[in-house]
């Protein structure tokens, strides 16, 4: 199926809204490890999501605008002894995406807890 | 690392070089630096890498992710190999007909002679004009006489 230009898939939301809660937890930039990890941790799944599709991901929401990147100053991983890093960091564009995914979130979570109240609460 | 964890990563190193293969270099690095990066997280990542799980883990990772790596190398590679290709055709015809041009302009050309010169002799009156022929009268035996013999026409053959 050929999705529409511009249209966000669920997993596409799914970094966008990790990449606001690290920049609320203090972190503006992550590299793709760290979202992976993330996002198995906030759908509370064991696999992390494919290097494919993760990377794939990435770079449409790089291409739309929704993020930037930059590679790490090589001399941290030179002394670290590891790869550089790529960061990605949410732009100022994603801000109102971040806004609506997280509105349509609060609403699903509400209505569910809702109905799980009107469930464990006898009539 | 165990064995089979190495096995792993150099199965998914050589699966990027693969599908990175012949792509514009700061693409096709960028991506074996980045999934070179993840290896080295997930195999220094202490939650994770432990027991015989690291290796299924990163072999589902690479499965799973096939098609998307298929489809992103489809995406990289048409996009800039097409104006590549279509200026170079651009150019090579251009540079075809320019030789053609070229080559047609340093052939020696012979130019149109100009006309003899023309005598101009008064023409002689005309003739006066035959007098009209006489209406074909053919007598049929025991018939009339005809004014005019009717014009063949053409009878369709069925």
């Amino acid at each position: 199926m050929r999705r529409k230009p511009g249209a966000l898939v669920p997993l596409e939301i799914a970094i966008c809204l990790s990449a606001a809660d690290l920049r609320r937890d203090g972190a503006d930039e992550f590299h793709g490890y760290e979202m992976a990890k993330r996002l198995s941790d906030v759908a509370n799944r064991r696999l992390l999501t494919a290097y494919g599709t993760l990377y794939r991901a990435l770079a449409r929401l790089e291409k739309m605008g929704l993020l930037e990147s930059r590679w790490e100053d090589p001399e941290i991983p030179a002394r670290e002894n590891r790869p550089g890093r790529r960061l990605y960091m949410l732009t100022a564009a994603a801000d109102a995406i971040v806004l609506t995914a997280q509105e349509a979130r609060k609403a699903v979570s509400t209505k569910v807890h809702r109905r799980l109240r009107r469930r464990t609460v006898p009539a | 690392m165990t064995p089979g964890q190495r096995l792993a990563t150099v199965i998914v190193r050589g699966w990027t070089r693969t599908y990175t293969w012949r792509l514009p270099s700061p693409v096709r690095d960028a991506r074996r630096a980045e999934i070179d990066s993840d290896l080295w997280e997930f195999e220094h990542d202490p939650e994770r890498a432990r027991g015989a799980a690291p290796t299924l883990h990163i072999v589902a990772r690479l499965a799973l992710g096939i098609p998307d790596d298929l489809s992103w190398r489809a995406a990289n590679a048409s996009a800039p190999a097409r104006p590549a290709r279509v200026i170079a055709l651009t150019a090579a015809t251009a540079l075809i007909v320019a030789a053609f041009w070229v080559y047609d302009l340093a052939q020696p050309q012979s130019l149109p002679l100009p006309p003899s010169r023309m005598a101009f002799v008064a023409a002689p009156p005309p003739p006066p004009p035959p007098p009209p022929p006489p209406p074909d009268q053919t007598r049929h035996p025991g018939g009339h006489a005809l004014q005019e013999r009717a014009p063949a026409r053409a009878v369709p053959v069925p």
